[in-house]
């Protein structure tokens, strides 16, 4: 880990409002191993995918995670044009992730 | 990924790696299905102390690690990918995933079981917002708060453990009035100052606005509800067999709990050619190392299935090319 850009509180402003189309955040901590089920899910679906994928590790920077109420990793959050559209908590298929894209592209 | 193998295993907790692992050391051409998320429980267990060969412990997803690279070792092939679908085309099974059908001689299903839940309402929506099921993934929110723990296994004395380093206190909310966890772990629990063990009791309402503040718990001797204040509610109430994929598609049958009935001591389903190993058909015993037992009983089973059936299966290779 990391597989994707790091994202920190600071930064999340400018990227999410910089990037247009849908951003997710992948919230995950060391020694989670669903969290590492994600993110090889996240690495094979997201370059087919219209969706900027960052992360963030929440023992690190447990801010970001804060703003959002994530109590729980792994979890997505997703954003477009800087507002935020849902937080997903959990393990997901490959599925799944292609689904909520979809939904929210 | 080949698309016809001699058997394919799905799952990849100790019963499904151990049968893959027995499998390809006996010259079958072996895929491992190992599922969205493979390991299995292990993987969210810290320190498993109770399986042999490993006298200082090993950690749960080194162990699933060490197995998994073990199978491969002899030639099995692993692919996280998860199953939708198991077909019956006699004498093939037919396995499809998320984009690709896999034709197989045998099939050994080890798909192992989900965490329960307690059926609360608000559960769902408050998981991920102080509801979890994993304290090592999770024990990091809640340093220095109070968190509560329901369960009265092995696994809610380990998420209580583990919390207890973190959180400023947890509270061990059990239904019955003893644990069913091994003496071990119970005594650990009980010398833990910042544990405090609530038996005869449940938890009847999660309450807070979009996080958990606190949860409303009843006492099953007096009827009396009180309210603990607590930022955190960790469930380790058990597990439900994973056997939807075998049971819809009246490939097993399973008993009331749904767990997947096998013929005696061994691994063999009502459909040939079909086994199934580990904690989908263990209600009972449920350690890594019987499920790894388990997983061997399948492997041996479906390799005397495939030299039983071999001229049966020369025979069917135009009715493969049929169907598919």
């Amino acid at each position: 880990m990391p597989s994707f850009d790091p994202i920190t509180a600071a930064g999340l402003d400018a990227v999410v409002d910089a990037a247009s189309g849908l951003v997710a955040i992948d919230f995950w901590t060391p020694g989670c191993t669903r969290c590492q089920a994600l993110e090889a899910v996240l690495t094979e679906v997201v370059p087919d995918q219209p969706v900027v994928v960052f992360q963030s590790n929440v023992a690190e920077d447990p801010e970001l995670a804060a703003r959002y109420r994530v109590m729980s990793v792994p979890a997505l959050a997703f954003y477009r044009d800087g507002e935020h559209l849902r937080t997903v908590f959990g393990e997901k298929s490959r599925a799944d992730v292609v689904a909520l894209i979809e939904e929210l592209s | 990924m080949e698309t016809t193998y001699d058997a394919v295993v799905v799952g990849s907790g100790p019963a499904g790696y151990t049968a893959a692992l027995y499998l390809a050391r006996a010259d079958i051409s072996t895929l491992v299905l190992e599922g969205a998320t493979p390991g299995g429980c292990l993987m969210s267990t810290s320190d498993v102390e109770n399986y042999p060969g490993f006298d200082e412990g090993v950690r749960g997803p080194e162990l699933i690690g060490a197995m998994r690279r073990q199978a491969a070792r002899f030639g099995a092939d692993l692919v996280a990918r998860e199953v939708a679908r198991i077909e019956r085309h006699d004498p093939w099974f037919l396995v499809a995933t998320e984009g690709d059908v896999v034709r197989a001689r045998v099939v050994v299903v080890a798909t192992g079981s989900t965490p329960r839940r307690l059926g609360l309402a608000r559960e769902l929506e408050l998981t991920g917002r102080g509801v979890s099921t994993c304290a090592t993934c999770d024990g990091a929110f809640f340093v220095g708060q109070h968190v509560i723990v329901v369960g009265g296994g092995d696994s809610a004395m380990e998420e209580a453990l583990q919390l207890a380093r973190l959180s400023a206190t947890v509270t061990l909310v059990h239904r019955r009035s003893s644990f069913r966890a091994s003496p071990i772990m119970a005594s650990r629990v009980d010398a833990n100052p910042r544990i405090s063990v609530l038996t005869d009791t449940v938890v009847t309402a999660l309450n807070g606005e979009d996080v958990v503040e606190s949860v409303d718990v009843r006492d099953l001797r007096t009827g009396a509800v009180s309210t603990i204040a607590a930022a955190g509610l960790f469930v380790a109430v058990g597990h439900d067999p994973q056997s939807d994929l075998v049971s819809a598609a009246g490939l097993a049958e399973v008993d009331e709990a749904g767990y997947v009935r096998v013929r005696g001591r061994s691994s063999l389903t009502g459909t040939p050619g079909l086994f199934a190993c580990g904690d989908v058909i263990d209600p009972t015993y449920r350690q890594a190392v019987s499920a790894a037992g388990s997983g061997c009983v399948a492997a041996l089973d479906a390799q005397r299935h495939l030299q039983d059936t071999t001229v049966e299966f020369a025979a069917s290779s135009g009715v493969l090319h049929a169907i598919v």
